[in-house]
C-alpha cells in the first residue's frame, strides 16, 4: 500500500525521506520503481504528475505535523517502537525512536502494527551502518544509494 | 572481557548469522592511538581539542551501536550504570571498577587498570622525573577516551563535562558532570 518514510535526527534535522508506496493509480507501478521514486516523474501525463505531487506534499505535511505527537509519546514510554502516533483521515503515522533520539516516521494507509515494527527494526539496522560510517555526522542527510535501495526493498516486502 | 584470541574491541557489527565477531587487534589499536595522540599533541591546544572531538565522534557512534536493542534510558543513573557495565567493556576491554556519585549529577568512574594507558612509558634523568613524565604522557592519552565518554553520553541525551585524572596511572579516574539537569527526550 501507500507509504512514505522519513528519518529525523535527534536535533530535528531531516536526514532522509522516501516515497515508498505504489502511487495513486494502478498504471503507476513503473513509476514507483523508477530510480528515486520521486513525486513528479518527468515525461508522465501532467494531471497524474500533479496529483502525485499534491499527495506527496500532503504526506510530508502530515508527517511533519505528527512530530509533536511523536514527542508526546516519547514522554509516555521509553520503548523504541511508539506504534501509531497520529491519524489523518485514512493515513496513519507510526513512529520509532532510537536510543540516540533519532526518529523514524512512517505514513501508511493500512493498520498493521507488527509489520511496521518489523520494517522499523530492519531500517534501524540499515541506519546503524550509515551512522557508524566515520564520514557521517549527525547533521548529514543520508544520500547513500545502498541505504536507499535496501529501505525500498524492505518496504516492498512489508507493504506489498 | 577480552576474548581468548586477545582482541578486546569490536571493529564492526557482526553480520546476521555470523558466529564470530570481527575483532580489532588490541596492539594495533594501541599503536594507532599512541601515534595519533603524539602527532596531535605536536599541534598544541588545537590538537588537544581535535583529540577530544575524535573521541566524541567515536563515542557518539558507539552509543547508537550499543543501544540498538534497548529502550531509552530512564535517568542519568541508568545510563551511567550502562557505561560502567557495558560500554566500558566494549570500548576499553573491562568494566569500570568503582562508581561514586553525589546524587546531584556528578559521577566518578574509576578504572584501576585502564587498558589504553597501560603501555605508556617515559624516561627522565631521574626515577622521579621519569615517573612524572610517564604520568603526564598517560594523562594526554586519556583525551580520546574522555571524548568518547562525552560523545557517548551526549548522544543518549546526557550532555556532560568529562575530566580524566591519570595521576595514579595505571588507574584512571573519569569525573562526569552532567549539564544542567538535561533529560533525554
Amino acid at each position: 500500500g501507500l507509504a512514505t518514510f522519513m528519518i529525523v535526527s535527534r536535533e530535528d534535522v531531516p536526514l532522509y525521506e522516501a516515497d515508498l508506496g505504489k502511487g495513486l493509480e494502478a498504471s503507476s507501478s513503473a513509476v514507483a520503481h523508477s530510480p528515486g521514486g520521486g513525486a513528479s516523474p518527468a515525461g508522465h501525463p501532467g494531471a497524474q504528475a500533479q496529483k502525485r505531487d499534491d499527495a506527496a506534499h500532503l504526506h510530508q505535511f502530515v508527517m511533519h505535523a505528527a512530530q509533536d505527537f511523536v514527542e508526546e509519546r516519547m514522554w509516555e514510554t521509553n520503548g523504541m517502537y511508539l506504534k501509531l502516533v497520529d491519524r489523518f483521515n485514512d493515513l496513519y503515522t507510526y513512529a520509532w525512536v532510537t536510543a540516540g533520539g533519532c526518529r523514524f516516521l512512517l505514513l501508511h494507509d493500512a493498520r498493521n502494527e507488527e509489520n511496521v515494527r518489523s520494517f522499523f527494526d530492519e531500517v534501524h539496522q540499515l541506519y546503524l551502518r550509515v551512522a557508524l560510517n566515520p564520514f557521517h555526522t549527525p547533521r548529514t542527510p543520508i544520500e547513500n544509494e545502498v541505504f536507499d535501495r535496501r529501505v525500498r526493498q524492505a518496504a516492498r516486502r512489508y507493504f506489498p | 572481557a577480552p576474548s581468548p584470541g586477545g582482541c578486546a574491541s569490536e571493529a564492526r557489527m557482526s553480520a546476521p548469522g555470523a558466529s564470530a565477531r570481527a575483532c580489532v587487534s588490541e596492539s594495533a589499536l594501541d599503536f594507532l592511538l599512541l601515534e595519533a595522540t603524539r602527532q596531535y599533541l605536536d599541534k598544541g591546544e588545537a590538537g588537544r581539542r581535535a583529540l577530544h572531538r575524535m573521541g566524541f565522534q567515536v563515542g557518539a557512534q558507539l552509543a547508537e551501536r550499543h543501544t540498538k536493542h534497548r529502550a531509552r534510558f530512564a535517568d542519568s543513573t541508568e545510563v551511567v550504570l550502562f557505561v560502567c557495565k557495558e560500554f566500558w567493556p566494549a570500548a576499553f576491554g573491562k568494566r569500570v571498577d568503582s562508581l561514586k556519585t553525589n546524587n546531584k549529577g556528578t559521577f566518578v568512574l574509576t578504572d584501576n587498570a585502564f587498558r589504553w594507558t597501560r603501555h605508556v612509558a617515559a624516561v627522565g634523568p631521574s626515577a622521579d622525573a621519569g615517573e612524572s613524565a610517564r604520568r603526564a604522557v598517560a594523562a594526554e592519552h586519556t583525551r580520546v577516551p574522555a571524548g568518547m565518554l562525552t560523545g557517548f553520553l551526549a548522544t543518549l541525551g546526557y550532555p556532560a563535562e568529562v575530566v580524566a585524572d591519570a595521576k595514579n596511572a595505571p588507574a584512571v579516574v573519569f569525573t562526569v558532570r552532567l549539564q544542567g539537569g538535561a533529560t533525554a527526550t
